[in-house]
């Protein structure tokens, strides 16, 4: 499971978006690098489409750049980072009202008659995975892809989505409850169940 | 903690994200209930195939990364407003001070000598020998700085450096100078020989020359001896920082371009690839451009610049002035007593608008006691 950044980490982080405040564009670099799959992934989760969330990606990290100097220090770069991609994720996904599967992900289902062996059997469950995240409310998979998919701990999906703590948590439980379903219709269920 | 508050703290247990008082909480819960270890376990599998689910996921494209850094290349950070208006309270109480001390000083100082405008950049000190004489000259006592010794020279510096020289004869002085240049890796870079039209005017010359940098003061010191100096300035500009941030904004714009060529030889459709030429054309402008800054800053770093004012002792005649030069001289007069005038009535109106609120202040408490008096005097 992907983890959220641990303290050593998290001190370089802090170095590099104080730097970026400054102009220092290979502070940035190095923030760029650590940020931009993690960044991508959960926005890619949430619109469930390639190209939105490329756009949605380029303007996060442009706003991290223009916006470096506004980071306070209370939370974690990356929780403020999560929360800037958060916010226009779910701008993004307003305006585009549908989310959907970019075609490039669906053509990448493996073809069941395929030997079945550890490695496409583990491609082909994580397709089934994505698509009954995909299923989800946005709110929902928003954080069920904080928890699980990027390790955050409660309180800091609360800093990114902007809800209360306790908000947070029976949203978890429901969202957790609801996919579990999903997987068990689909067909996922031998491990989750 | 009830159970099913134990139960939505589940998934952050098996995340290992729960504060001490909270994992305790929850073990105590998991070992007295066992439909809840299993929930646990499921959660744990529902976490590992989420997490599987993202190991399975794209990655961005490079051109995301490409889009990202040539716009930043192409537009300079601004100061993020953010910090602006944090900063704005201050800004306000320092432009308060400045608006009040403006209008002090010109309103108590009208006649105060005019500032020059030549200033030195860095840590200056005024040459003991030579203060005297700008007591005489004020306007030119301001230029009469040496750089202090430091650790200047470990920096990136751009050293200039001017000279105001009394000479017998600006024409052999003009020659000397030229010599000097030659034989010392100089380039001479503009000269000025102004030969007067008559008798009675001064004759004067003006000569810059380029020297390496490690030679400035040796040649500010012989040039010196030239004449009898009248004034010596000199500004040191520490351009480290720019050399270091244009080099890196080139280094990014390099990287830039590279990436934009990638992406052209994958594009397929003919609109995106005018696009990218497009793009690839600005970045290609930029990078010359900060090339050739670049290159000017370590040429400011490696040569520096050294200004020399030659004037004549005296005219050939030292008679009276002409009338010319007269009503030339009246003219200018008239113009600084304009200047000053101006000055002294846009410090009254700065001072004026500094004291408008005690101002308001004073004239809402006048009125007050009026009405009350009024009302006083109606009453009786």
């Amino acid at each position: 499971m992907a983890r959220a950044p641990q303290d050593a980490s998290e001190a370089s982080e802090r170095r590099w978006l104080q730097a970026a405040a400054r102009g220092d564009r290979s502070a940035f670099e190095a923030l760029y690098e650590r940020f931009e799959r993690p960044v991508y992934r959960y926005i890619v989760g949430l619109l469930g489409n390639a190209d939105a969330a490329q756009d949605v990606l380029a303007d996060t990290m442009l706003d991290v750049w223009r916006c470096a100097a506004r980071y306070g220090g209370v939370s974690r770069p990356s929780t403020w980072i999560f929360a800037i991609a958060h916010h226009k994720a779910i701008d993004c996904g307003r305006r585009r009202k549908t989310p959907t599967l970019a075609l490039d992900e669906l053509a990448r289902v493996p073809d069941p008659s395929e030997p079945p062996d550890d490695i496409a059997l583990r491609g082909f469950e994580a397709h089934e995975v994505a698509l009954a995240l995909g299923e989800l409310r946005a709110d929902h998979r928003a954080v069920i892809e904080l928890a699980f998919g990027h390790g955050y701990g409660y309180r800091e999906i609360a800093a990114i989505v902007g809800a209360p703590a306790g908000t947070i948590k029976s949203r978890v439980f429901h969202a957790r409850k609801h996919l579990q379903a999903i997987l068990e219709r689909r067909g996922v269920q031998r491990e989750v169940s | 903690m009830k159970k099913s508050d134990v139960e939505e703290l589940l998934p952050f247990y098996v995340s290992d994200t729960l504060d001490q008082h909270e994992r305790a909480h929850v073990e105590a819960e998991l070992a007295e209930d066992a439909a809840l270890r299993s929930e646990c376990t499921r959660i744990a599998d529902l976490a590992r195939f989420v997490a599987m689910a993202h190991e399975h996921a794209d990655v961005p494209p490079a051109s995301v990364r490409a889009r990202v850094f040539a716009r930043i290349s192409g537009s300079r950070l601004s100061l993020p407003q953010a910090a602006l208006s944090r900063l704005r309270p201050v800004f306000g109480a320092l432009a308060a001070v400045l608006i009040v001390l403006v209008g002090y000083t010109f309103s108590h100082r009208p006649n105060a000598p005019q500032a020059t405008p030549a200033e030195p950049r860095l840590e200056m000190q005024v040459q003991p020998q030579l203060k005297q004489s700008a007591a005489r000259t004020p306007q030119v006592a301001n230029l009469m700085v040496k750089p202090a010794a430091g650790n200047v020279r470990d920096a990136q510096i751009a050293r200039e450096g001017n000279l105001i020289l009394l000479v017998d004869d600006v024409a052999r002085a003009l020659r000397e100078t030229q010599i000097y240049a030659r034989t010392h890796g100089a380039v001479v870079t503009s000269l000025e020989d102004d030969v007067p039209p008559d008798a009675r005017s001064r004759h004067l010359g003006k000569i810059a020359i380029r020297v390496p940098a490690e030679k400035f003061d040796e040649a500010m010191d012989a040039l010196a001896r030239l004449g009898a100096l009248q004034g010596r300035s000199a500004t040191v500009e520490d351009i480290g920082r720019q050399i270091v941030d244009s080099a890196a904004r080139l280094r990014n714009l390099r990287r830039t371009e590279t990436d934009l060529l990638h992406i052209m030889d994958r594009s397929g459709r003919v609109s995106d690839i005018l696009e990218v030429q497009n793009q690839l054309s600005t970045t290609r402008e930029q990078i010359e451009q900060l090339d050739s800054e670049l290159q000017n800053m370590r040429d400011r770093v490696a040569y520096a610049s050294v200004g020399v004012s030659f004037s004549a002792n005296a005219t050939a005649t030292s008679a009276e002035p002409s009338m010319r030069a007269q009503i030339g001289d009246a003219w200018e007069r008239a113009l600084r007593g304009v200047r000053s005038f101006m000055i002294a009535l846009i410090a009254a109106a700065l001072g004026a608008l500094a004291f408008l609120p005690f101002i308001l202040v004073a004239a809402g408490g006048l009125y007050l006691v009026w009405r009350r008096l009024a009302r006083f005097l109606n009453s009786r």
